[in-house]
Order: C-alpha cells, then sequence, then structure tokens
C-alpha cells in the first residue's frame, strides 16, 4: 500500500517537472510581468523584502511593522535569511529569478549581482534618492562608495566612517613599564618589546607577547601610508597599497616584530575572535580594534584581573611625520530593487518606507518595538529592551537587518552601561581619527574585467606572501620577485590601467 | 561492381540482419524478462526514478561549462563561449601545483586511513566481551559527529604555539615547533584528522559484513584445527573482501574529491602551497568571483578522472576474479 | 574448548590495542566535554583547561533556552526518522533488485548510478529542479533529493548479492511474488546491513544543512544545523556589521567556546543515544545467520 502511494507520487512529480520544464523553455520573461498595482489607490502596496539575520527571524505581525503598514499603505512582508550562508541563498534566488522586490546584497560589486545590474535587473535610483530627505541626509562618501558604474542602484544601510581602526592599550601595563602611549612606529617598537620582555604582569614569567594580531590585514601596511586600498602616485595614476614603497617599510618593521617574538606567533592561523581572547586571557598588551571595544573588553578583562584596565589611542604616525587611518565604506549592504516586478508608483513607495526608517524614530521604531512596551529609554539616554521585546526578536542583529538605519558617526564609541568619561574621551578620538583617515580613492569605480577574473588569485597570493615575509619564511628578495612577476603579468597590467583610466575620467 | 565487391556487400548485408536479429531477440527478451519479473522491476522504481529525477535531470547544468553563465540571464539566454574555460583550466599555471596536492592528500588517505578501518573492526570481532566491545564501538563512533570546524578548533588549541603538545616539548627542554605552520607536516595533519574522525565510523560497514559471515564455516574451521589467524584468514577476510572492494573501487571514484572543508580550514599562508587543492581553487576562483561555468570545468574535470580510475579498478576486480561493481 | 596460553596472549593483545584506540578517540572528546561544563569566566581567563575549578551548565541553559533551537530540534528529529525510514525502504528495494541476476538490464542501471556519484552538477541547476517541483519551503526538499545515493546501493546490492538464490526459490514455491518475497524474507535477514545503513541515512538527515540553508525560508522549518550555525555565529566576535558587533558583545557575556562545545554535545548526544538501540540489531543479525544454517 505503502509502496503505491510512493509510485504515484513520484510519477506526479516527473509530470510536473516534465511541463515546467516546457514552461521554461517557452520563456521565462513573459511570466514575471512588473506589478501593476497602483500607489495611489485604497489597497495597500504589497512589499517583499530578503536580508539577513544575525540571530532569530522576526515575525511580520510585529507592532512595529503594523505601524508602518498603516501610517504607509502598504504590506511588508520580509524574509530574514541566515548569515553564514547568505550569499549562496541569494544566488540561488536570483538564478531561479525568485528575488523578492527589495534584497540586501553585501557587495554592489559582487561579481553575480554586478553582471545581473548591469544586464539591467535593478532599478537606477540615482534620479530618485535626492527627492527623500532621510535617505539623501546620508553622508556623500556612503553614496560614492556604493556607485556601480557612476549610478546609485542600492540604499547604502549607513554605518559610520571612522573608529574601526584603533590602538587599544593596556593601560596598566603601559605604568608598569614606565611608558608612554606611542604616537610613532619607533615608540611603538619599544612598547610592542616593553610588553614582551619586560614582565608587564609581574608573574615572573615570560609569557607575554606585544601585539595581539589574527592573520595580515591591510591597516598594517596603511598605518605607514601606503594608503586605503589603492594610494594615487605622482603621474596621477593609482596603485595597489601593497605595491608601494611605504608598504615594503611597514613589511621590515613587522617582519622584525614578528621575529623578535614581540606578535602572537600563531599570526598565520589565528581567527579574529581569537585576539580578544589573548587581550582578556593578558596574554597580549594591545591590538587594533574597534574603538569602543577597548571599553567592551576591558569590562571582561576586569572580571578576570580587576586592576587592569584597556583604553583606545590613535594609531601612531608613520615615518613621514603624518597619521594614517583607513576610512571605513561607510555602509554594510545596500539594497537593490527587483525590476522585474516592481513598476516606478511601487518604487516610490519602496524609497518612502525606507525614508522613513532612515529617522532616528523609524529606527527605533523598527530596531526596538515601541517605546515603552519594547524598550525603554535609560537616563544617560541609551536603550534597554525590555524582556518582551528581547522575546519578540527586536534589534540590531535582527529587526535592524532589513532597514538602512541613519547615519550614527560615533556609533564605534558607544556601547551600553559606559561612563560618561569614557564616551566622552570616546567620541573626542573619533573626531581625531577622522581628521586623518582617508578614503579610498578608487571607491565607487567599476571593477575591472582582469579582476573579476583573476581577483581572488592574485588577492590570495598577495596575502601568502605578505604572511610569509612578515614571519620570515620569505625574504624581502621573494617579496620583490612576487610583486615585479604581477607587474609583468599581462592581465594585472591591464588591470592596473583600465583602474587608472576610470579614476582620471571621475 | 567486382566480385570482390559484391561478396563484400552480401556479407555486410548478412551481418546487418543478424544485427537486426540480436536487436529484436533482445528487445524480445527484454519483454519477457519484464512480464515475468515484473514486481522485480516495480521494486527497483521507486530507486531508479529518484536517481533520475534529481540525479540526471539536472546534469543539463553541465553544459553551463560551455557558457559564460549569468544567473540573471539563465541557462538558455547567455552567452556560448565553447571551450574558453577549459582551456583557461588547463594552461593555468598553478593547475600542476592542485593536481599534485590533490592527488598527494588523496593517495595518503588510502594509502594511510583505508586499512585501518578493516584493521580495527577484524579487532572488534576477535572481542569476546560484550560490554567491551560495546563500549570500544560506541567510543570510536563519536568524533565522526564533530564537524570539521570543532575539529580544526580543537587542533589549534592544541597543536597551536601555546598548545598543550608545544607545552610538553617546551617542558622536555625543546623548541616549540609551529606544527600547523610547517608545510612538511601538513599532508600527515590531514591524514591523522581523517583517522581521528573517520576510522571508527567506518567499521559500522564491515562489522556488518562480519555479522553476515556464515558462523558454520567457523565451526567447520575449528573443526579442521584451524587457529585464530587461520580462521581470519580463510574465513573471515573472504567473507568481506567483495565488502572491501567495492568501498574501494568508490573511494577510488572520490580520489579527486579531497574533502574541502577540512582542507578550507586547516590552509593558512605558510602551508598553502601544499594545500591549494581543486576544490579550494574552484571555490576561490569559482564561487568567491561569481565564475560559475569555470567552476563547472573543473568539476568535470575532477569527474572523469573519478570515472576512468572506477573503470579501470572495476575491470581489474574483474581479471583478478572478483564481483566488481557492475 | 580448550584455552591455549597463545589465545589468551593474543587477546591481551587485542584488548589492549583496542583500549589504546579508544583512549586516543576520548581524550579530544572528553575535552569538548569538559570545556562545555567549564565556568565561562574561568574558560577565557585560562589558556588550557584541564579539569576546571568551577563547573556550570550556563552554556547548556543557553543553548537550551532558545525556542527557535528546541524547534529545529524536532525538525531534524522528524528529518532523521521519517527521511530514514524512506531510504531504507526506497534504497533496500532497489538494491534488491538490482543484485539478482534475473534483473534484466542490471549492468545498465548500474553504470547508469554510479555515473551519478562522478557527475554533481552544482547548486543551481540542483536549485532550480527543487524550485521547478515546488518543493521550496516544504520539509519534502529535504528529503526527496537526498533519499539515497549511488554509494549507498552499492554497498548494499553487495549484501544481497551474498544471500543464496535458494531463500527466494523456496519463498516462490509457497507462492509469494518478488515484493513478498523482499518484504518477509529479504528484509529480516539483511536487519544487521539496514541497521548500519539505518545509522547513516539518520546521521545524514540529522545533520542536514545546506539544504535547508537554500531550500527553506521560513523558521519553522529550519533543520537544526542551520539553527546552531546561526547560534555559533552569532556567539563569535567576527562580525562584520559594526552595529550588530556592538550589540553581540555586550550582551554576550558567555564566551563563544563553551557554547560552542555545548552546541556540539546537544547535537551529537541524540544519534550516540540511538546507537545501543540500533546495536540489538546487528546482534540480532548475526543470530539469524547462525540458525538459518
Amino acid at each position: 500500500m505503502k509502496k503505491r502511494s510512493w509510485v504515484t507520487r513520484l510519477f506526479a512529480i516527473t509530470l510536473t517537472l516534465t511541463l515546467t520544464l516546457v514552461g521554461c523553455s517557452k520563456g521565462g520573461e513573459t511570466t514575471n510581468t512588473a506589478d501593476t498595482g497602483a500607489a495611489g489607490g485604497d489597497k495597500p502596496t504589497e512589499i517583499t523584502i530578503g536580508t539577513m539575520t544575525y540571530g532569530e527571524s522576526p515575525s511580520n505581525d510585529l507592532d512595529s511593522i503594523k505601524q508602518l503598514n498603516e501610517e504607509l499603505n502598504v504590506k511588508l512582508d520580509i524574509d530574514f535569511y541566515p548569515i553564514n550562508s547568505y550569499k549562496e541563498k541569494v544566488n540561488a534566488l536570483l538564478a531561479s529569478k525568485s528575488l523578492p522586490d527589495v534584497i540586501l546584497i553585501e557587495d554592489i560589486n559582487d561579481p553575480v549581482f554586478s553582471t545581473a545590474t548591469e544586464q539591467g535587473a535593478f532599478w537606477d535610483l540615482t534620479p530618485y534618492i535626492k527627492d527623500y530627505p532621510n535617505l539623501s541626509a546620508y553622508p556623500e562618501n556612503t553614496y560614492e562608495n556604493t556607485k556601480f558604474q557612476g549610478k546609485t542602484y542600492g540604499i547604502p544601510r549607513v554605518r559610520p566612517l571612522d573608529g574601526h581602526e584603533s590602538l587599544i592599550i593596556r593601560e596598566d601595563w603601559l605604568k608598569q613599564v614606565g611608558m608612554e602611549a606611542p604616537t610613532t612606529m619607533d615608540e611603538l617598537y619599544k612598547v610592542l618589546e616593553a610588553f614582551t620582555k619586560n614582565d608587564p604582569d609581574q608573574n615572573g614569567k615570560n609569557d607575554t607577547y606585544g601585539l595581539a594580531q589574527a592573520s595580515v590585514s591591510s591597516y598594517l601596511m596603511s598605518m605607514f601610508g601606503a594608503g586605503t586600498n589603492w594610494k594615487e602616485q605622482a603621474d596621477g595614476s593609482l596603485l595597489p597599497y601593497w605595491i608601494t614603497e611605504e608598504a615594503k617599510t611597514a613589511l621590515e618593521f613587522w617582519n622584525k616584530a614578528y621575529v623578535d617574538g614581540l606578535i602572537t606567533p600563531d599570526l598565520p592561523v589565528m581567527k579574529s575572535s581569537q585576539v580578544k581572547e589573548m587581550l582578556i586571557q593578558g596574554k597580549a598588551g594591545m591590538a587594533i580594534a574597534n574603538v569602543n571595544e577597548a571599553f567592551m573588553f576591558g569590562q571582561e578583562l576586569k572580571k578576570v584581573n580587576a586592576n587592569a584596565e584597556l583604553k583606545a589611542y590613535e594609531i601612531p604616525s608613520a615615518p613621514d611625520g603624518n597619521k594614517y587611518h583607513d576610512q571605513a565604506y561607510g555602509s554594510y549592504g545596500v539594497f537593490l530593487i527587483n525590476k522585474l516586478t516592481v513598476d516606478e508608483a511601487k518604487l516610490k513607495k519602496i524609497l518612502e518606507v525606507y525614508d522613513k526608517t532612515a529617522s532616528v524614530e523609524g529606527y527605533n521604531l523598527v530596531t526596538y518595538g515601541v517605546k515603552d512596551v519594547h524598550y525603554t529609554i535609560s537616563e544617560d539616554g541609551s536603550i534597554v529592551q525590555t524582556e518582551e521585546g528581547k522575546n519578540k526578536a527586536y534589534g540590531t542583529a535582527t529587526t535592524a537587518q532589513w532597514i538602512s538605519g541613519y547615519f550614527n558617526k560615533y556609533q564605534r564609541a558607544e556601547a551600553p552601561d559606559m561612563p560618561a568619561d569614557v564616551k566622552d574621551y570616546n567620541y573626542k578620538l573619533i573626531d581625531a581619527i577622522a581628521n586623518s583617515s582617508v578614503a579610498n580613492p578608487a571607491a565607487g569605480l567599476p571593477v575591472t574585467q582582469a579582476w573579476m577574473e583573476k581577483g581572488a588569485d592574485w588577492q590570495k597570493k598577495f596575502v601568502d606572501m605578505f604572511t610569509n615575509v612578515l614571519i620570515g619564511k620569505s625574504s624581502m628578495a621573494d617579496w620583490d620577485n612576487f610583486i615585479n612577476g604581477l607587474k609583468a603579468d599581462s592581465s594585472f597590467q591591464q588591470h592596473l590601467k583600465d583602474t587608472t583610466n576610470s579614476y582620471k575620467a571621475k | 561492381m567486382s566480385q570482390s565487391n559484391i561478396q563484400q556487400s552480401i556479407l555486410a548485408s548478412g551481418s546487418e540482419r543478424e544485427q537486426k536479429g540480436k536487436k529484436a531477440s533482445k528487445l524480445e527478451r527484454f519483454k519477457v524478462v519484464f512480464a515475468r519479473e515484473k514486481y522485480l522491476y516495480l521494486l527497483a522504481l521507486p530507486g531508479l526514478l529518484f536517481f533520475l529525477i534529481f540525479k540526471y535531470f539536472p546534469i543539463w547544468g553541465l553544459a553551463l561549462a560551455f557558457q559564460n553563465y549569468s544567473p540573471y540571464l539563465g541557462f538558455w539566454d547567455s552567452e556560448w563561449v565553447g571551450f574558453k574555460h577549459f582551456i583557461d583550466f588547463f594552461t593555468n599555471p598553478d593547475f600542476l601545483l592542485l593536481f599534485r596536492n590533490t592527488m598527494a592528500i588523496s593517495l595518503m588517505n588510502i594509502f594511510f586511513f583505508f586499512p585501518i578501518p578493516i584493521v580495527l573492526s577484524l579487532l572488534i570481532n576477535e572481542v569476546r566481551s560484550m560490554k567491551f566491545k560495546k563500549t570500544v564501538q560506541t567510543i570510536i563512533y563519536l568524533p565522526h559527529f564533530l564537524s570539521w570546524v570543532i575539529i580544526a578548533g580543537i587542533c589549534f588549541i592544541i597543536l597551536g604555539h601555546d598548545g598543550i603538545i608545544n607545552e610538553i616539548i617546551v617542558a622536555f627542554g625543546g623548541q616549540p615547533i609551529g606544527i600547523l605552520t610547517e608545510p612538511n607536516y601538513f599532508w600527515g595533519l590531514l591524514t591523522g584528522q581523517s583517522i581521528w574522525k573517520e576510522a571508527g565510523w567506518g567499521t559500522i560497514i564491515f562489522l556488518a559484513a562480519l555479522a553476515g559471515i556464515n558462523q558454520d564455516l567457523y565451526e567447520a574451521a575449528q573443526i579442521d584445527g584451524a587457529n585464530r589467524w587461520k580462521q581470519m584468514i580463510n574465513v573471515t577476510l573472504p567473507g568481506i573482501k567483495s565488502t572491501i572492494i567495492v568501498l574501494l573501487i568508490l573511494r577510488l571514484g572520490q580520489v579527486m574529491e579531497v574533502g574541502f572543508e577540512q582542507v578550507y580550514l586547516m590552509m593558512s599562508s605558510p602551508v598553502s602551497h601544499v594545500a591549494d587543492v581543486f576544490d579550494t581553487y574552484v571555490y576561490r576562483t569559482g564561487i568567491q568571483n561569481g565564475r560559475f561555468s569555470y567552476a563547472t570545468v573543473a568539476g568535470i574535470f575532477k569527474s572523469i578522472v573519478g570515472l576512468l580510475l572506477v573503470v579501470m579498478a572495476n575491470r581489474l576486480a574483474k581479471k583478478i576474479g572478483e564481483e566488481g561493481l557492475y | 574448548m580448550q584455552k591455549t596460553f597463545g589465545y589468551k596472549f593474543t587477546n591481551a593483545i587485542i584488548y589492549t590495542v583496542l583500549a589504546i584506540v579508544g583512549l586516543v578517540t576520548l581524550l579530544p572528546f572528553l575535552y569538548v566535554v569538559i570545556v562545555s561544563f567549564t565556568d565561562p569566566t574561568e574558560y577565557l581567563s585560562k589558556s588550557l583547561i584541564i579539569i576546571p575549578e568551577k563547573w556550570s551548565i550556563s552554556s547548556y541553559k543557553y543553548i537550551l533556552s532558545t525556542e527557535m533551537f528546541l524547534r529545529s530540534l524536532g525538525v531534524s528529529a522528524f528529518l532523521a526518522i521519517v527521511g530514514s525510514a524512506i531510504s531504507i525502504i526506497v534504497t533496500s528495494a532497489l538494491s534488491y533488485a538490482l543484485s539478482r541476476k534475473r534483473f534484466f538490464g542490471k549492468k545498465f542501471f548500474l553504470l547508469a548510478i554510479l555515473m551519478t556519484m562522478l557527475f554533481n552538477p552544482g547548486m543551481i541547476p540542483n536549485f532550480l529542479l527543487v524550485e521547478s517541483l515546488g518543493l521550496i519551503d516544504t520539509i519534502w526538499s529535504l528529503i526527496l533529493p537526498a533519499i539515497t545515493s549511488a554509494w549507498y546501493v552499492f554497498l548494499m546490492k553487495n549484501f544481497y548479492q551474498e544471500l543464496p538464490d535458494e531463500l527466494e526459490e523456496a519463498a516462490k514455491i509457497d507462492g509469494s511474488n518478488d515484493i513478498g518475497v523482499f518484504l518477509r524474507i529479504m528484509l529480516p535477514i539483511s536487519l544487521p546491513a539496514i541497521a548500519a545503513f539505518g545509522l547513516f541515512f539518520a546521521v545524514g538527515f540529522w545533520n542536514t544543512y545546506f539544504n535547508g540553508v537554500l531550500y527553506i525560508n521560513s523558521e519553522e522549518l529550519r533543520p537544526m544545523q542551520v539553527v546552531l550555525q546561526m547560534m555559533l555565529i552569532s556567539a563569535s566576535t567576527n562580525v562584520a556589521d559594526p552595529s550588530v558587533a556592538a550589540m553581540l558583545q555586550s550582551e554576550q557575556i558567555l564566551p563563544p567556546e563553551t557554547i560552542k562545545m555545548a552546541a556540539v554535545v546537544v547535537a551529537s548526544l541524540p544519534i550516540i543515544m540511538v546507537y545501543p538501540f540500533l546495536q540489538k540489531y546487528f546482534v540480532k543479525g548475526m543470530l539469524v545467520g547462525s540458525v538459518k544454517g
């Protein structure tokens, strides 16, 4: 009996499949006609949105969604996909032409989506953004950095530009070894040395490191003035930061520090979460991290060692006397709007929703829910979620993921329960960093054909060589050979040429 | 037309007729067999349908190796580029390196890993105490359930610079070794991990095969005065021989698969010239760079190598008088 | 029978070797269990834990407190039970048929099945297929595409091949057709093999991850491994989004490692507990083998 129902089911499936395949081959285009629902009518506009979640998937009948639906005469339907495999999920949706009206992608230059954008899959928002006051209030660099072939295709999820690179130091160790926070690279080296060799934790063992660092990062070079991703040369052309002379100076510095044992020796295999562990275990005295992480890691460090203190500082100045911080992109991911399912009237409705949620009130409503029910505001002005708010899965890791939010320059300075004096110090630090932060000159330029084909491979070889020279497995001569080999590669030359050309045309 | 030509054409038509007859009889025979064995075919039907639908229908996807596939345009509208991606793949300067690493990791696995579950299950089979047997079995199955992420994590903790192994070395007056970053140890490290994780689990199949051996054979051997060793050689091993051979042939088919996740997690810059395999390369160039077509080429190459090896091994197995796979 | 010295000596060696193997296997796993029960603050402050000074079940509390996780356990349990049942029936029926010499076209089908092991069309074609079958966001999208594989068919076919033809001939005389023979004779006889394969299938379904990501949209149907991965990532500090990172850092009082280890224990426990139950069948199968003589 059981078997027969199986057979029938499978037959039914085969039949459906054959029919669908026939249907598909006749032309998938025509089945996806745009919604013609007029926005002005009484019927609410239905909007489907796909985004990521770092935790649970919030439901669609939250009070916040209901309130927005009513206020804007829309019907929001939001799908949350787990962050770990977001890219695979979205690629599959694109391939089967089942993308929602609004879809979040992490990088506007993502090769899969950029091809689709070129082929006209998404709305060009350039002429529309200016009509929406909250959206157009985002910093200019946020839009510059997310342009695709000179046009704005996505609503950027706005994030701070500065504060992701600061030197966080064990203040109590500095006192122990009798030093000040380093302001130049030479001083940095001395502190690294003292933290490693002068037993700053006074346990009588030689078991500490100056710097906790997980794998190689661009800031190791850019803090020496190598440039943020690219550097403009005297002749107006662009070079990747790691090909510059400054990059070689940086390599020599870090190689010496590593060989002298001043950096965590497991650097090539360490994960970035281990940096935090090394700091909290009192094994390392410095790390490069977000400004607010000095306070947040410090809180946990204090549980282990009550006298310990972590403080954030500017990155020391490069040999040329200037300070260099990479400027961040100012956004994390963009929302693209599907041209297959959205007409102009609906597009405007969608932008209305995003403009609404780009205000502080709109952001708080979506992220934290209804005030005094799902969250309260404490005396120092910070938001405290209630149990109900948490149970409904409100929060930055979940509900905030489907909106673009508002620009908060000091986001990376703040943290819950932070005392006023620390906050004050951090704000000033962000301001100082903002003064010396360098934007990526090539931001918003089209990705070259050569990079699309070979970029990931070049990137890997560069990271391998960077790591091996740093840890002393390869020599500076190997580094020079590697750079010269790349420079002689015709497709790499083409990559540099195309980038420079589009930079000059900008 | 010359004599010989005519003769040839007669001969040809003769053999043609013969073939036609053969074909007809083959079809006839199928009809007869089918009518007689219809329930047997009914048993096979759900499974065969599964393979047809879920394994054969999507195979047209391999055609995208000949395209510049764009997910947005879809299969029918993407541009056809012929063998471009094949040429790129085989002329890529890293091709030989990738091939060497893939084969080395795989062959080490076959030589060192493959025999271990067999030996283990033979040992377990000799144990008479049910309690001990069960305990050992349950313990050695455990690691199978740990994901590679966890195993890599444990390795980093234990084998790292400040890990317990290096602490022991230092305690005995040695210098700490970068076990994780030393290229000479890398293949061994991977093989060791695989053995630890899967060898115990691999005994299940052999133990099930051992359970299927007719107990009378042992009694007969005992009457003949065979000792334990002789019983193992003459009864036990022949009893699971066909399982061993099938597993080995299937394993050969997977020679190009080296456990992407494992390699990817253990890979770091200092060892990357011995660690980079086809799967990691495809992930980098194909998935990260969105070149689906290029990734498909690598997949086809891997499949063809696997197919050749399986066919060869199967032929060899049959030559030495074994059943083989098919 | 008299046990000789040689016999005892061999026994001693076998027991010792197996005990060592068991120990080597157990130690790292023991470490996982110990870490999962370690007090989080203590874990962070020490580089190496051998025996924690303070035991704690807070990591387990954290994992089991989320409704999402409990629901996903239910989904995975359903997959493991229903999925394996379907898998066993389909796979053993097919393998049995293919193991019979009278199955005309056997060679062709076996080769065709073998080919599927070598050619994997990739994510996109598979997704398109599942989508066109209308299975997206249903529990069947996690079961049907994973019913069996060439690997299992070949192994199982091998088991059936060893069974003598006389067995079925006897039953046929009683008037049974092939389906009857299969259900009443072959299935019971192959119980040890089926128990082993059942375990394999169950583990496979229990570990469903990537299909769960691709084919499931709604939270109610997400299998446990997907949720587990999500919990692990949110418990780690590697978050690209600064606003989320700040939030997670502040709310995350527990360190990631102890939670990860607790999650591993929770995820592997059910299958490990099922095992002794299946082992009974291994033994039973052995008895059937000896009695049938």
